[in-house]
């Protein structure tokens, strides 16, 4: 410990880096996924009417919607409140639409499906059913961006256990060397223990606690500054995205998640520390 | 006490150990003695387990500890206090912490270890300089902080490789005198050697001695009988 009173710096610093890592992806793949089911639950097929279309054939289609199977609500949207929307969407950029007239926005219906008649081919069929009805201008459906969306969610899922492992084992690595610098310091001490009648667990448990704490100082700074990383970036990237994606709100993970995450920080000091002591105890 | 039959150890195939037998009862003073390389650590060094024999039994209390388990050395270990040659103490750390170590590791009530770790320091006449690291004494304090903390557990054995090796005539004395005290009070002592002083010493307070030549038993019993048989001078 003595010879290299940094690598107990370096190892906490390391389990913090590491907890930031794996958390970041964690933050971002648990984001992408409740944004993912709230489009899920949202509108997933838009029909757009030409300029000269009428409200009654709206209506009529409307109508002619709500009759098929699988179809949860249909929702007509006029011209101005469309515009409205998008004003809101802009934000503080809304003012580019100034002079633009109200119904410069074509009127549409925005139709949801019951969960179980989502996928991508009834969309497709309805879609193409709908296309060809008179009035119609164009029919949008957002099942297919949802689907690859949610792929996307997977992957990024998957990669969070996979840097969770790399990370995790790095950690482990380094907890491990550097209660082996600590343990090799101390050999002679060890040694010494063993011969006046130490137990195995009497000379492990100061090595025990200094891996606990080690793991458990690194999760909780890592822990820390994930949180503080989030509190200053998820306003940017809320609004950032907010304009292509409409309003989102951007949630940081559960008590309980970060506690496990310290938690399993502490259990891979301990057990770095654990494989360490090990070699020296055959006196 | 302690009873060893026909013990074999050898290291890297060459011979440190060969055929050794021989008994020490309770409360008994034994000098395993031998030129350097004789074999008198090895032989110490099966007593306290850190080696096991490659053949034969070794009997301590009673109990034959050739196969014990590795979770069961620690608790035997605690009957048997060992004054190494090279002290083995912790020397960035004071003497009363040194000799506090056997209790702490026993579990005892940290009033009664400070009280008892004291005691034993000024038994050996150290009470002045328990606050002193183990680094800064004098070769004879080392080993008097050593013996202190052999002792201070009160085990029923007390094991002594070479104590008067390096201490000049007069520290030698006062150390052979405290191991004198503890064979007194019941301690079963056995002390490695070949010094001649110790063997004197031995021989006038009617010691067992076992004497190895190149790993082999070359005689046991009294050292005046020994000494007899030998022709030694001593």
């Amino acid at each position: 410990m003595r010879a290299a009173p940094l690598l107990p710096v370096v190892a906490v610093a390391a389990v913090a880096l590491g907890i930031v890592l794996v958390g970041t992806v964690h933050v971002a793949a648990r984001n992408l996924h409740d944004v993912l089911a709230n489009w899920g639950q949202g509108v997933q097929l838009t029909v757009y009417f030409q300029p000269e279309a009428s409200v009654g054939r709206a209506a009529a289609v409307a109508e002619a919607l709500r009759r098929v199977p699988g179809i949860e609500h249909v929702r007509y949207i006029t011209a101005a409140e469309a515009m409205e929307r998008l004003k809101s969407g802009l934000g503080p950029s809304s003012p580019l639409l100034d002079g633009v007239d109200d119904d410069f926005l074509p009127p549409s219906l925005e139709v949801s499906f019951a969960r179980g008649h989502d996928d991508v081919a009834t969309l497709a069929a309805v879609a193409e059913r709908v296309g060809r009805m008179p009035g119609v201008d164009q029919v949008e459906t957002s099942g297919d961006w949802v689907k690859r969306l949610a792929a996307a969610a997977d992957l990024a899922r998957a990669a969070a256990w996979v840097a969770f492992a790399l990370v995790g084992t790095a950690c482990l690595y380094l907890a491990f060397a550097t209660i082996r610098l600590a343990v090799f310091a101390r050999r002679e001490e060890i040694e010494i223990l063993k011969l006046v009648g130490a137990t195995d667990r009497y000379v492990r448990a100061p090595f025990w606690i200094e891996g606990l704490l080690e793991g458990l100082l690194g999760g909780g700074l890592g822990a820390l500054s994930l949180y503080l990383l989030f509190r200053a970036a998820a306003p940017r990237v809320e609004a950032l995205l907010g304009g292509l994606l409409g309003g989102i709100h951007l949630g940081f993970p559960p008590g309980a998640h970060i506690a496990a995450g310290v938690a399993v920080a502490a259990l891979t000091g301990l057990l770095g520390a654990h494989l360490a002591v090990r070699r020296h105890l055959h006196v | 006490m302690i009873e060893l039959v026909r013990v074999r150890k050898h290291y890297a195939g060459a011979p440190a150990l060969e055929d050794v037998s021989f008994h020490v009862r309770a409360g008994e003073l034994a000098l395993i003695t031998g030129p350097s390389g004789a074999g008198k650590t090895t032989l110490l060094r099966l007593l306290y387990l850190a080696e096991r024999a490659d053949d034969g039994t070794v009997s301590i209390a009673g109990r034959e500890v050739t196969r014990l388990r590795a979770s069961s050395l620690p608790y035997l270990r605690r009957n048997v206090g060992v004054v190494f040659q090279d002290f083995k103490l912790l020397r960035g750390r004071s003497a009363l912490d040194n000799v506090r170590v056997p209790l702490e590791i026993l579990g005892l009530p940290r009033v009664q270890v400070e009280a008892r770790a004291r005691l034993a320091l000024a038994r050996v006449g150290l009470a002045d300089r328990a606050g002193v690291a183990c680094a800064r004494l004098s070769g004879g304090e080392q080993q008097r902080v050593a013996l202190a903390r052999a002792l201070v557990a009160r085990p029923a054995i007390l094991l002594a490789d070479e104590p008067t090796g390096n201490l000049d005539v007069e520290t030698a004395q006062g150390i052979l005198d405290l191991l004198a005290t503890a064979n007194a009070a019941g301690t079963t002592v056995v002390v490695a050697t070949h010094d001649p002083a110790v063997i004197a010493w031995g021989a006038r307070r009617g010691a067992r001695r076992v004497q190895l030549v190149r790993g082999r038993v070359q005689g046991t019993g009294a050292v005046v009988q020994l000494t007899t048989i030998n022709g030694e001078r001593e």
